[in-house]
């Protein structure tokens, strides 16, 4: 197998995995998919130094996250949709209440970009504060200080249904 | 509900159809590593002809002749540098100043005169490598869209162009060097099928796209205004809150807060950009000559004002001191309050009566109206030899 034949097979396996994490990190299908597109062209430019990385999908994940906050630096961040037409339907999701996914999608999109990508990097890809630390290329403590200010956002914006415990205390990564 | 079900909940949403295409990243991958071989092999080669410039440098020093050093013309197809250049007279592309048919633009392929060229107003003449310009792969299927579109400020600071390397559009202030890209892509491949077409405002910070992305961006902020569904862009004013929006029936109709307020024109008019006021608009009105008996052709003799907030039209005045043959056939952005821009097509000598290897004059001539007198005057004429190409002027 070439390493082009590599690289293809392998993005196209992790692409729900890659668009589902742009999608946390953003809360728009399409601006994950712009996203995604950057992040898999810059890991073709390196994929002779990634496939030989011990862990191929946190080196991705690396890659999409600094495309995110990149983006984030340069303004680009806000769509607005001016027109009188009804929203389109949302996506489906499997069993849950389709109006808490819009108010989580509403919450997690008023925290601030990097705040969500450490609340991402911690919670939904389980990454320790060290590895957290790590993608995000900077100290543990600023790591700490971002996931609390992280949550109590999300606090500020769901309300009295979102259990929030403080930290240090608060986090199923850190019990482990 | 702790943080972790917060997730599980949103990563569980059923993902809509992709538009992530991994051949496209394969592609743009290929590009990225061999224009970092190019520009590796550039600074190797920047370095030895730096060396060789200061050893020249130091001889005209000696011999009391700094003339050499003094470079006021740009040798022909110079590179638009990164910053420090002067507002521009226009742009153009002329396929090389060969002759070129629809889908033959293979055989350009790796010709760095079929890009884009920038003019200044003094003079200089730059390529832009970066600025998308004919479709190599163009088909004769689409042959009425040969080329990435070109938009040059009214005050010719600032360009935008499709920057084939970011899939993007992209807005350039001259001066300063700083680019703004838009902020969702726009692959390469449907630039030739279906070009969308862009306009900047005055300031040239809001760029209109027209075709499927139908938005409004500040490229400042990177805020995306849409059109509602329906409507095209056609033009923004300074600002960036007030849009010229055209539907399928060619009416037209200012977008503002979200609400698009229709007005009528004459049928098939072109409209002009909104007036410094931001609110009044202008078209040109004439009437159907059938001279030579056998076709008719719509004359052109008067510039009408409309408010478009209202729709009244608030002045019809004839031209005035218009030039013999006066056939504008494009109106554009306004100079002042009072001046609209309209550009004419330069007619050159008919080809059996120049050299079987001589090309055409090819350009427009661009004429300031007054809106309010109907007086007509020449701005200036923007002209390349060629046998077929475009030319970008600012502020149309």
């Amino acid at each position: 197998m070439s390493p082009d034949d590599e690289y293809t097979a392998y993005v196209s396996g992790r692409l729900p995995w890659l668009r589902r994490v742009a999608y946390l990190l953003c809360q728009d299908w399409h601006r994950a998919d712009d996203l995604v597109q950057t992040a898999i062209t810059r890991l073709y430019v390196k994929w002779r130094r990634a496939r030989a990385a011990d862990d191929l999908d946190a080196y991705v994940r690396v890659i999409l996250v600094r495309v995110f906050l990149a983006e984030q630096r340069g303004g680009w961040f806000s769509r607005v949709r001016v027109t009188h037409a009804p929203p389109a339907a949302p996506a489906k999701n499997n069993g849950g209440d389709r109006d808490l996914a819009l108010d989580l999608r509403r919450a997690l999109s008023a925290v601030p970009s990097r705040q969500r990508a450490t609340l991402v990097l911690r919670f939904h890809c389980d990454l320790s504060v060290e590895q957290t630390a790590h993608v995000l290329g900077c100290s543990t403590g600023t790591v700490k200080s971002q996931t609390a200010r992280g949550l109590a956002a999300l606090r500020a914006e769901l309300g009295p249904s979102y259990s929030y415990v403080p930290y240090p205390h608060l986090t199923h990564t850190e019990e482990r | 509900m702790d943080t972790k079900d917060l997730f599980d909940t949103l990563a569980a949403e059923e993902q809509p159809p992709t538009t992530v295409d991994v051949r496209r990243a394969v592609a743009s991958g290929r590009a990225a590593r061999r224009r970092r071989r190019t520009a590796l092999a550039g600074g190797a080669l920047a370095v030895c002809l730096a060396g060789t410039f200061t050893w020249y440098g130091l001889e005209g020093q000696v011999g009391n002749d700094r003339t050499a050093t003094v470079v006021r013309e740009t040798p022909d197809g110079a590179v638009l540098p990164a910053s420090g250049v002067g507002p521009l007279s226009h742009a153009y592309y002329d396929w090389c100043g060969e002759k070129w048919h629809p889908g033959q633009g293979a055989s350009f392929a790796d010709r760095d005169c079929v890009q884009w060229h920038v003019v200044t107003r003094t003079g200089e003449t730059y390529r832009m490598p970066e600025a998308a310009s004919v479709y190599l792969d163009q088909t004769e299927a689409n042959y009425m869209n040969t080329a990435a579109p070109l938009e040059i400020t009214p005050d010719g600071r600032r360009i935008a162009y499709y920057s084939a390397e970011e899939e993007r559009f992209a807005v350039r202030d001259l001066a300063s060097g700083r680019i703004w890209l838009t902020p969702r892509t726009f692959p390469e491949e449907e630039m030739v099928k279906s070009a969308s077409l862009i306009k900047l405002s005055p300031e040239g910070r809001y760029l209109t796209l027209n075709g499927r992305l139908r938005a409004v961006v500040d490229m400042e902020t990177g805020k995306v205004t849409d059109v509602p569904q329906g409507w095209q862009p056609m033009s923004v004013a300074r600002g960036g809150t007030r849009v010229i929006v055209t539907d399928d029936m060619s009416r037209y109709g200012l977008l503002e807060g979200g609400r698009v307020r229709p007005f009528t024109t004459p049928e098939e008019s072109s409209l002009s950009h909104l007036a410094p006021d931001g609110r009044t608009v202008a078209y040109m009105d004439g009437h159907v000559s059938s001279a030579d008996g056998t076709r008719q052709t719509r004359l052109d003799d008067t510039i009408v004002t409309v408010d478009a907030t209202t729709g009244k039209v608030l002045r019809r005045v004839k031209f005035r001191d218009a030039p013999e043959g006066f056939r504008p056939w494009r109106i554009g952005s306004w100079h002042g309050s009072a001046e609209v821009l309209v550009t004419a097509v330069v007619t050159d000598r008919p080809q059996w009566e120049r050299k079987p290897t001589q090309p055409a004059r090819i350009g427009e001539t661009a004429y300031a109206i007054d809106v309010t007198t109907g007086k007509v005057r020449k701005v200036g004429t923007y002209t390349f030899r060629g046998w077929s190409g475009a030319v970008a002027i600012p502020g149309m």
